[in-house]
């Protein structure tokens, strides 16, 4: 049941993009189309399950025993660009479909900050996690869900970029301005979620 | 001077020096640092377990810890004489994460004075917690109109929030108006107003010994 | 003079937040009031200033395919120096900014201003560069901070100016950071133009 709504809290409720403001750039970047948009959220989605994982056992296994907690950032930020380096080059090789629908959006991901956000959260054990003790299948659901979310305020976003293309808008605002005008109520509607796993959690207890 | 060339060994020998210098750098300021940030997080807990006991920040008190499930009592006296008892206490059902609070009990078991020590909610709403609950109230209702209800927020309510003072023994525990209490939830956040009360009554159980009796967050909704 | 020029560039000709558009998630994330948005900016300010002197410093020494990864541990290095100096000399604030201190190693500025400054040029303009660059972004941040607080909280930096009835919660929250941005942007094409 908590894992359900970890899923519900991460996604709707404090998604990492419109409520926590993590991983904005590609957020405002690569969200002019779709098709593109779909792409990036399938990437992230891939390198932030992959990089939490490898972080926390890091974290577990290295930092913590050696009492090197703050060489955090550091190791971080290099794994996930090696991981990323090596997930280029492993797909390249396994999968070349996969490789095409993601290749161009892999280098972008090494300075996305929801990478390095979800990676520091999760081995710090400072996320939400619904009150289940933080650990790595917690860890796993959590960067699970928190990539579905970016993937679905991309994909939403990117819907109403579409369509913002097509009208006229005041000179001054035009381009990035209405964009960010546009997400601002893309964020106040998904405030209308706020509060509603907390919902689900009485009616189910 | 010349660039140096890209060969592996190059390559290598940079990256590896660069690093070591960056970890030993690191290392030197983290030896430094170490000492104060262990002294200032001692400091902000003995000078919250001060203020929740209504002690004066100059006063000399020795402090007893003992923890007991995932509680922390801390037993205070000064000059050998007990003075009061503050306990650490948790809720995992905040609105953005876990709460907790330090709440300060004297003998009789009232609340002296509570102190928000973490806390992940809503600026400007939830995270009114640390005033709302100790701040009697204005006393009066505004009535407003719709529009400016959606646009400027429900004005606070007129009923009793200050939790200071209150036995929770005698009383019975603390409840957001809402589940039939008498303790007005902040406006616009029950549910960081229901996991602190939890939060402050399970301090109260521990406080009485009863631990095994707290409620574990999540389920104490109704 | 030229290192005039390179400051005032970064203050305003190509001002990081309203012009270049980089850094955006400290931008949103951390102004919810103006005090906020200055601190974090003044932190930025700091690591760009710092990694932009030691990659001039060295940028003979680091091979081409290398550079990346070679930046990355500077600056990683001297966020983490910020993030223990400010835990141990500034806990309340660093409480308040909390993730965003470690996240500033993706900040976009960092990283690009390495590339494209701090790599071709000598010491000297590069810290230049970094303050200009770093003080465009702070008075970005501490302007945005200012209007959010403003409208929501009806305070500035702490001092109440309106009254409690104008306050607009949203614009604390998360929806008025993107648009507070959006129209401030809006202003600033404006008056370029």
């Amino acid at each position: 049941m908590e894992y359900i709504l970890i899923f519900i809290s991460a996604i709707f409720v404090n998604n990492i993009v419109l409520s926590q403001f993590l991983g904005i750039c590609p957020f405002l970047g690569v969200s002019k189309k779709v098709e593109t948009a779909k792409g990036m959220g399938l990437a992230v989605t891939f390198v932030l399950v992959i990089a939490t994982i490898v972080t926390y056992l890091l974290q577990i296994w290295v930092l913590n025993p050696f009492g090197l907690q703050y060489l955090q950032t550091i190791v971080f930020i290099l794994v996930i660009a090696a991981l990323v380096q090596m997930v280029e080059i492993v797909l390249k090789k396994l999968s070349p479909s996969l490789y095409q629908a993601l290749g161009v959006f892999l280098p972008l991901i090494t300075t996305n900050c929801c990478i390095l956000g979800v990676a520091i959260l999760v081995a710090n054990g400072t996320y939400n996690g619904q009150g289940l003790e933080p650990n790595l299948l917690t860890g796993i659901i959590y960067a699970l869900a928190t990539a579905l979310g970016f993937a679905l305020a991309l994909i939403v976003f990117a819907g109403l970029r579409e369509q913002l293309s097509l009208v006229r808008v005041p000179k001054g605002v035009e381009g990035m301005s209405i964009a960010l005008v546009t997400a601002g109520l893309l964020a106040l509607a998904f405030m209308g979620f706020s509060g509603i796993d907390k919902g689900i959690a009485l009616f189910f207890s | 001077m010349k660039k140096l060339e890209s060969s592996l060994t190059n390559m290598l020998l940079v990256l590896t020096l660069v690093s070591v210098v960056a970890a030993f750098l690191l290392a030197y300021v983290n030896n430094v640092t170490s000492g104060t940030i262990a002294k200032i997080n001692e400091e902000a807990l003995s000078s919250g377990i001060k203020s929740v006991l209504n002690i004066g920040a100059d006063e000399q008190i020795e402090t007893n810890e003992k923890p007991v499930d995932a509680f922390v009592v801390y037993e205070v006296s000064r000059d050998g004489n007990w003075v009061g008892t503050a306990v650490k206490s948790t809720d995992k059902s905040g609105f953005g994460g876990d709460i907790e609070v330090l709440v300060g009990f004297d003998a009789e078991g009232n609340i002296l004075g509570y102190e928000v020590l973490k806390h992940a909610e809503t600026p400007g709403l939830g995270a009114r917690m640390g005033e709302w609950f100790r701040t009697a109230t204005s006393g009066e209702t505004k009535e407003v109109s719709a529009v400016s209800k959606v646009f400027f927020g429900k004005p606070d309510p007129a009923g009793s929030h200050n939790i200071i003072g209150r036995n929770i023994g005698s009383e019975g525990e603390l409840k957001v108006s809402k589940d039939g209490g008498d303790v007005d939830a902040i406006t616009a956040s029950t549910i960081t107003s229901r996991a602190f009360l939890n939060a402050v009554n399970n301090a109260y159980k521990v406080y009485k010994g009863n631990a095994s009796d707290v409620n574990s967050g999540a389920t104490t909704q109704q | 003079m030229n290192n005039w020029k390179v400051f005032l560039n970064g203050l305003v000709k190509e001002n990081p937040t309203f012009v270049l558009l980089l850094g955006m998630c400290p931008t949103l994330g951390t102004t919810s009031s103006a005090l906020n948005g200055m601190s974090m900016g003044l932190a930025t300010t700091f690591v760009l200033i710092c990694s932009n002197i030691v990659i001039a410093l060295l940028k003979n020494l680091i091979p081409d395919k290398v550079r990346i990864p070679a930046y990355i541990v500077v600056i990683a290095s001297f966020v983490t120096l910020l993030q223990m100096l400010m835990q141990a000399y500034l806990p309340s604030l660093y409480a308040s900014l909390g993730l965003f201190i470690p996240l500033i190693v993706v900040n976009c500025i960092i990283l690009g201003r390495a590339e494209a400054f701090a790599a071709k040029n000598t010491a000297i303009p590069s810290l230049f560069d970094g303050l200009g660059m770093g003080l465009g972004f702070t008075w970005a941040l501490t302007l945005l901070g200012a209007v959010r607080e403003l409208l929501g909280t009806g305070a500035v930096f702490g001092f109440t100016v309106l009254p409690s009835s104008t306050n607009m919660l949203a614009f604390v929250l998360a929806p008025g950071a993107f648009i507070v941005l959006g129209y401030l942007i809006a202003i600033v094409n404006k008056i370029k133009k």
